[in-house]
Formats: structure tokens, C-alpha cells, sequence
């Protein structure tokens, strides 16, 4: 007989979500992320500021907050980033944005900052005690795990993906420096191996990495790992089909939460653990509010092949397609309301 | 007073020092293995390959008869410095040696080095310089009106190096192309590591990156051959590489990066390759090293004719000949 053990999680917090407005609302918008958030039982997203033109000022972030706002399908929270000239900005923004991104080394956009020096800047300039995310891989998460121990500022390591990172990372902790980090689900679930069988489609930054970094990954999940993220990052898939340099960054709101069900179910993950990862510490890290009567309900014993519903993020695709899940999102009510159940999303129809 | 009229020494109307031949490499500074392409690179190994022939059957020639090379090693190095002596000598050239006793001074101070690039350029033909600085090989080229030969910057590059690598792989495979070749070791301090993968990049082979956590290939330069697409794995088991290997290249765990011996300890014995490694690695396939090793490399191994680390360094010494030929005009 078919078991089905529904269990009821909290609403959901992704702070590492790129909803591509404004600028590149042909990739994704606010309503078709928010959609997909919801259909992965996932009810806050802190969307991130490297946007056309990026969110380094009041003027444009306080415009994209208030439009996230008003049409939002979840509550839409906005980062704001900084590069050396923008820093006079950031004693303004920081009473307003939810955290600073700073970009270490390249990815999609035009934030990188250069040097240690600029990022001391830039953290001095933002509130005390406010976050300030960083983008940094490899030899970067050095130079920022000193800084953090010399200014004494909450550094949280987005998307850590290697072995050496996480070790790094737990080092700091162990002594006490004020640093958290996230993970996303395909640093988890993927290596270069699906890159290269993923081609484009499996290209990110940071890219994936070898099976021994997973393995650490996975090792630090109950200690050193605060928070797990997806970095949805959608692109078309024309623009990854570009030959010459398709741009990096994975779709992830709909597939990670069936991706950590899957996890629990193979024994990896405590549930308790899960909500920690994606509703606790999120909330406390970042300081954000609860969300009333909010909740997911999932079905911890179903099977099925990914994605069980059309998807919802404008870009059409998953790195997972394919993928056998178990542990399903059935329903999700947001503020007393049901907005989201068996994949489809309430008052969404896509353009 | 009366002058004698003496005959004129010299018909110098007859003399001349013409290139014979002008390649890419006549004049230039040998700086970086950036420098380097598939065709200079298969041009200087075609002139190398006839430098070992000359000096199996002959021993010796004048190529560069009248020729005068100046080698300046601001750090200790019997190996670099003694391949370079002996190439000059082999083509009937000169050296000013100097190898000992010359004062380090910092390169960000300049004045040292700068002044002894102007001195020496008055006495010779090219200067073959090795300094523990970064950049001051490019430092140096940029006063000395010779050429300059990095034989090794510090962290930086160590060219001639990398050449001989590579050159050495040809001589004993056959090719290059289509190859499985392992590092393995400080992968993250060895600049031998980063220039050999450097050069590797014009060629169509799978690279794999073996090394503890703690010394891994800096990942700028991991990302640099994924964006390259090409065939690139990194793993802390030389299990999962030494089955199908073409060349595994063997690189000391350097002691004095260590704060914890224990864990040097631990590192070091993991990857010394002994005769049982071996057992499990194909028939036809080399082991390389640049060398000195320090029990990276079982005694016992040595016996083994995969073990290509002596013949490495003799085609050490047919590349940097060469090199100073090509560089004089000579070749």
C-alpha cells in the first residue's frame, strides 16, 4: 500500500534569487519568479541587485522594491549592491535595502569591485550591523574572511561550492568570527561531470565543482552550512545556446526543495535540519519577519520525475529535468490564503 | 714623436655577426611561456631534437663559438644554472658565471639589479637571469639592452622549465595531442605546475589535478581551462587517476609551507609513488619530476623505465641550447 506522510514545513525563505528586473525581464520577471517560488514552496525571496541598471541607488532600488511589492505573488525582499563609486550611496540604501551584495570575482553583471581595499570601503560605509553578502571564490574568501575578522561585520559567503571554502569557512567560525554562508542545491547535487554533460545549461558561478567538494559540502550541512539557497539565475535557453559565451546561472526556485525532500528521504538531511537551512536561519541571519499563517505542506513518500508541473520560471528549463524526486510540494498557503497546490499557482496564468 | 704604423689587427671589412637565421625568438627576452605557441613551441622542440643529435654524436660544436652568456642566480639553483653553463659550453660558447655570493636586494628597490643587468650587458651576449622576486625577469629586460632568459622569478614563471616538460613528453610519447596528463603534489605553490599547464592549454589533452585540499590548482586558473573547454578533473586520490595515465608529473610538497608537520607528514607520505603505485599504471607512460624530490619519488622507482625524471633533465639541457641559439640568430 501507498504510504503518503504529509508534513507541514514553514514558509520557505530563499535569500539568493536573481528576478532579473529590471533589464532583463525576457529572462525572468517579478510575477513568473514569484510564481516559481511559490510552485517550490518557497514564500520569501531576497532578490539580488545586479540588474540592468543594477540597484546602487536609492532612486532605482526604492522603484524595484515598490514594483517587487506590487506584484509579487510572495513577499519580495531587495538587496542592494555597491562598486567604489557608489559607496557615498550606501548610508541611504543601507537603512532600506535587506542586505549589501558585494561581487569578489566575475559573474553575471558588471559589480565586480577590485581589491580588498575597495570591499573595506564599501563595508564601512554600510550599517554595522546589517549583512553584507559577498560573491567570492576561492582565494577571495580569504582576503574576505580577514576582513571580516578585522572589521568585526557580518560577512555571509553566498553559494560556497568546494571543499577547501567550507573548511576555510569553518575555521573562521570555530573562531568566532561573525560569518555565516549558504549553499545552493546544485553545488550539492551536481559535478563537473553534469557539467559536462549539461553543456551550457550546467554553467554557473561558481562552477561546478568535483565530487570530493560535494562530499564536503554535504559533510558541513549540519554544522558549518547555515543556509541553503538556489541562486535561480534563469537565462533563455537562446541565450545559452550562444556558442561563443553563453551566460552563467541556473533556474532553482522549483527544484530545490524537492531536491532537499529527496535528501531527507535518502536519510542526508534531517527535516528539522531542512527547515533550519531554508526558514530559521535565513530569518535570523538576515532579520526578517515572520510571515503569519504560512505554511507548505509536502508529501514526504511520493516519487516522480522532475518537474512535476510546466515550469513556472520564465526561462523554461531546469538543470534537473529528469531527476528522480520523492517528496513533493502539495500545498502552500501564504498569509491564510492557498496560493500554490500540486504545481500550480493560484491566479497565474503565463503570458 | 713618431708613431710606428702597426698592421691593422683585425680586417674588420671581412667581419661581420650577422643573424643567419631570424626566427620569432632572435633578440627577444625569454620571459613568460605566454610567449609561446603551438608553432614557435614545435619549432624550438624541432631545434632541440637536433641539438641532442649533435651532442650524442659530437659532443660538442660552435654554433655559438665567440658567444657569451652571463648567468646571474640571485638564488641557489646547481640544476638551472649548471643546464645552462653546460648548453653554452656544448655549442662552443662562453659564460660569466655568477651563482655565488651575489647580495639579494629587493627587486622594489631596483637599484641592484638594474645596475648589474647595465654592467653585465657590457661584457655579454644575452643574460640568463634567476631571482626570487615575481616580475623581475620583465623588470630586468626592460633596462638590459640583451636579451634575458628567466630562469626563474620567484612564485612566477620558470619558462625553460615548462619547455623541457613539454618537450620531454613529445620525445618519450611520441605526441602531445590526445595524452592524459596527471599533476600531482602543491599544486597551488608549484610554478612548474603553472607554467606546464600554461603551455598545455595549445594542445588537445585532458588534464588531472591531484593534490590535498590545501594545495590545489589556484582556481582562476581552473576556471581559465574550463573556459577553454577543455578535459579538466581535479581529485586527492592518485587511485582515481593512475589507471589510465600518459604522464604522471610529480611535484615536491614544499616543507616550508607547512604549519603543521603533522599534516606535512600526512600529505607527504600520501602521495610518494613507489613501485606498487606504478603497478597499477599503464605499460607505455612516464613518470616526470622536475626535481630535487624529497621521498615524493620511491629510490626504488628509479629502476623502473618509466621513470623519466634523469632523461628530463638532460632534454633540460638540449632545449636551453636551443633556446640561446635561437635567441642569438644562431638557429
Amino acid at each position: 500500500m501507498k504510504t503518503s506522510r504529509i508534513v507541514r514545513l514553514p514558509g520557505l525563505v530563499d535569500v539568493h534569487v536573481h528576478l532579473r528586473v529590471p533589464g532583463g525581464e525576457h529572462k525572468e520577471d517579478i510575477r513568473s519568479g514569484t510564481a516559481a517560488a511559490l510552485a517550490g514552496g518557497i514564500t520569501r525571496v531576497l532578490a539580488m541587485p545586479n540588474t540592468k541598471p543594477p540597484l546602487l541607488d536609492v532612486a532605482v532600488w526604492r522603484q524595484v522594491q515598490e514594483q517587487a511589492r506590487r506584484e509579487g505573488l510572495c513577499e519580495v525582499d531587495m538587496y542592494c549592491g555597491a562598486t567604489a563609486a557608489s559607496v557615498g550611496n550606501l548610508p541611504e540604501l543601507g537603512g532600506q535595502a535587506v542586505a549589501l551584495k558585494v561581487y569578489l570575482d566575475p559573474t553575471y553583471g558588471n559589480l565586480k569591485v577590485d581589491g580588498v581595499g575597495e570591499v573595506r570601503r564599501i563595508a564601512l560605509a554600510w550599517l554595522r550591523e546589517k549583512v553584507i553578502a559577498v560573491h567570492a571564490e576561492g582565494e577571495s574568501i580569504r582576503q574576505a574572511l580577514v576582513l571580516a575578522e578585522e572589521l568585526r561585520r557580518p560577512f555571509h559567503f553566498c553559494h560556497v561550492s568546494r571543499k577547501d571554502e567550507i573548511e576555510w569557512i569553518a575555521a573562521a567560525k570555530a573562531q568566532g568570527l561573525p560569518v555565516t554562508c549558504e549553499v545552493t542545491p546544485h553545488h550539492l547535487f551536481l559535478t563537473q561531470a553534469d557539467a559536462r554533460r549539461l553543456g551550457a545549461l550546467g554553467d554557473m558561478r561558481p562552477r561546478l565543482a568535483e565530487q570530493r567538494d560535494v562530499d564536503a559540502l554535504w559533510a558541513h550541512i549540519d554544522s558549518t552550512v547555515d543556509v541553503l539557497a538556489t541562486d535561480h539565475a534563469p537565462h533563455t535557453l537562446a541565450e545559452k545556446a550562444d556558442p561563443l559565451n553563453p551566460p552563467p546561472g541556473v533556474p532553482g526556485l522549483e527544484s530545490a526543495l524537492p531536491l532537499m525532500l529527496t535528501a531527507v528521504s535518502e536519510g542526508r538531511l534531517s527535516l528539522e535540519r531542512l527547515t533550519a537551512l531554508m526558514h530559521d536561519n535565513p530569518r535570523r541571519i538576515f532579520n526578517l519577519p515572520e510571515q503569519p499563517n504560512t505554511w507548505v505542506e509536502v508529501d514526504l513518500d511520493e516519487n516522480y520525475s522532475f518537474p512535476d508541473h510546466p515550469l513556472y520560471t520564465k526561462c523554461g528549463w531546469s538543470p534537473f529535468e529528469g531527476m528522480c524526486m520523492r517528496g513533493r510540494v502539495k500545498r502552500v498557503t501564504l498569509r491564510g490564503r492557498e496560493v500554490a497546490r500540486d504545481g500550480i499557482v493560484s491566479h497565474y496564468s503565463k503570458s | 714623436m713618431n708613431q710606428v704604423a702597426l698592421p691593422k689587427l683585425f680586417d674588420l671589412e671581412k667581419m661581420t655577426r650577422q643573424p643567419k637565421i631570424k626566427n620569432g625568438f632572435y633578440q627577444k627576452d625569454i620571459l613568460s611561456v605566454d610567449q609561446f605557441d603551438k608553432d614557435t613551441l614545435s619549432y624550438i622542440f624541432t631545434r632541440s631534437e637536433e641539438m641532442a643529435a649533435m651532442s650524442e654524436k659530437v659532443g660538442r660544436c660552435d654554433l655559438l663559438k665567440g658567444y657569451i652568456q652571463a648567468c646571474v642566480f640571485y638564488e641557489p639553483s646547481t640544476r638551472t644554472s649548471s643546464s645552462f653553463i653546460a648548453a653554452m659550453e656544448r655549442l662552443g660558447g662562453g659564460t660569466i658565471p655568477i651563482t655565488q655570493g651575489i647580495q639579494y636586494s629587493s627587486v622594489s628597490k631596483g637599484e641592484s639589479l638594474v645596475d648589474t643587468m647595465l654592467t653585465l650587458e657590457k661584457y655579454a651576449d644575452l643574460i640568463v637571469l634567476r631571482h626570487p622576486e615575481i616580475g623581475s625577469a620583465a623588470q630586468a629586460a626592460k633596462y638590459a639592452s640583451v636579451p634575458i632568459i628567466n630562469a626563474g622569478d620567484g612564485a612566477g614563471e620558470h619558462p625553460t622549465q615548462a619547455l623541457l616538460d613539454i618537450y620531454t613528453i613529445r620525445k618519450e610519447l611520441g605526441q602531445i595531442d590526445g595524452l592524459k596528463i596527471a599533476m600531482l603534489g602543491d599544486l597551488r605553490n608549484g610554478r612548474t605546475v603553472h607554467s606546464l599547464t600554461k603551455l598545455l592549454m595549445n594542445y588537445d589533452v585532458s588534464l588531472r589535478y591531484v593534490s590535498p585540499d590545501t594545495l590545489r590548482l589556484p582556481l582562476n586558473m581552473m576556471n581559465e581551462l574550463i573556459n577553454k573547454g577543455m578535459d579538466v578533473r581535479e581529485t586527492d586520490r592518485i587511485e582515481d587517476v593512475i589507471k589510465d595515465v600518459d604522464v604522471l608529473y610529480v611535484t615536491r610538497i614544499q616543507k616550508e609551507r607547512f604549519t603543521d608537520m603533522a599534516l606535512y607528514e600526512e600529505v607527504k607520505n600520501y602521495f610518494e609513488i613507489t613501485p606498487e603505485t606504478l603497478s597499477q599504471a599503464k605499460q607505455k607512460m612516464i613518470v616526470m619530476h622536475p626535481l630535487p624530490r624529497v621521498g615524493e619519488i620511491h629510490y626504488k622507482v628509479d629502476r623502473d623505465p618509466r621513470a623519466a625524471y634523469f632523461r628530463q633533465v638532460q632534454n633540460g639541457m638540449y632545449v636551453r641550447m636551443a633556446l640561446l641559439a635561437a635567441v642569438l640568430g644562431e638557429a
